[in-house]
């Protein structure tokens, strides 16, 4: 069982203190990859707040079967695409507005992404289809296991190696030879 | 963007409500559930259901409809005029007269020529209006309303008679 499950067991047995370190183990990553979809780092804010409240609420949903982390990130991407269906995202955004979001998604990114790096290969992403970005996030950033993304993102392990596979070709085309060294 | 501890209570403060909400539900749910279920049953048990008027029968002749419908009988013989409003001799009445009805065999000709002989002319009356007219002679009873006739053996008629009778009243 991972750090974060075992303690959402103890915030289970009563101890609310135990739910504090998973959200500081966890809302940050859970945000940003959130972000990803949404491309508005409130919006993502929000819903990874509704995704912590499902374990508050909704206490025997999640079996232990996967890691807390995996679990976590399949119902933030739900309630994201919830979101943007609902929404029906547009691009169309207010000058001033944008400028904030620019603001927070930068503050955000250097707080999710450790280093330089990973913050190049991240602006990249931007380019590439939902799907392909996720995959990136997921195990390049989250390093999370193939069969952990394909969870979060209701694929199998094969078509999320696939996804990696066209997601490099595409940084590199975007980044030049440098982008194969950076994944 | 709001800082960790601030997400947190906002988490909690989230769950609160979904958990507050989420009660309320199940508490209308567990009420409306039992009140569905009683009405239901206050519906199939306690209320007269309309089966009794939609098994076929009701078609079949105006006198086989229950004796409660009918709430006079006026009979008229030589020059006078009887009104039955006794609810026994009501139900005797028309129960006699559904059963001639059913019996087999017993049906004439339609249009027989009774009209030469003597006899009574037997009125149901229910609160709308009159529900059938009878002929009611000797050896024949014409239900006058369908325009059909029937055969009566003389203990029938005899019957009939008798419970048109004044008499019967008396002594029912």
């Amino acid at each position: 069982m991972d750090a974060a499950a075992n303690s959402y067991r103890r915030f289970l047995d009563g101890d609310e203190s135990a739910f504090e370190e998973i959200m500081r183990e966890l809302f940050g990553g859970l945000v940003f990859f959130i972000n990803g979809f949404v491309h508005d780092p409130h919006a993502a804010e929000d819903i990874a707040i509704d995704a912590f409240s499902d374990l508050v609420v909704h206490r025997h949903r999640y079996n232990f079967r996967v890691s807390l982390k995996t679990y976590l990130y399949m119902v933030g991407r739900s309630r994201a695409l919830d979101y943007l269906r609902r929404r029906k995202l547009l691009r169309f955004t207010e000058l001033s507005e944008a400028h904030g979001l620019a603001d927070d998604s930068a503050a955000l990114e250097e707080l999710a992404l450790a280093n330089d790096r990973q913050r190049r290969v991240n602006a990249a992403l931007a380019h590439l289809p939902q799907d392909m970005a996720a995959a990136v996030r997921l195990v390049y950033f989250e390093e999370m296991t193939y069969a952990e993304a394909a969870r979060v993102m209701g694929k199998k392990s094969k078509q999320v190696d696939n996804l990696l596979y066209r997601a490099k070709r595409e940084l590199q085309s975007i980044l030049g030879e440098e982008g194969m060294e950076l994944l | 963007m709001r800082s960790l501890q601030e997400c947190q209570a906002e988490v909690f403060r989230r769950s609160e409500k979904r958990i507050r909400a989420r009660r309320r539900a199940i508490r209308a749910v567990m009420v409306c559930v039992p009140l569905v279920l009683c009405i239901t049953a206050f519906s199939l048990f306690v209320l007269p259901g309309p089966a009794d008027t939609s098994d076929g029968s009701g078609a079949k002749n105006d006198a086989a409809s229950p004796p409660p419908s009918i709430c006079r009988i006026d009979v008229s013989g030589v020059g006078q005029v009887t009104s039955i409003t006794d609810e026994g001799r009501i139900c005797a009445i028309t129960d006699a007269l559904a059963a001639l009805n059913n019996s087999p065999g017993a049906e004439l000709s339609d249009g027989s020529d009774t009209a030469g002989a003597e006899g009574r002319t037997i009125t149901l009356l229910a609160p709308d209006g009159p529900q059938a007219v009878y002929r009611l002679t000797d050896d024949t009873l014409t239900n006058v309303t369908t325009g059909s006739a029937m055969a009566l053996t003389r203990e029938q008629s005899a019957a009939l008679f008798a419970l048109l009778a004044p008499e019967a009243a008396e002594n029912p």
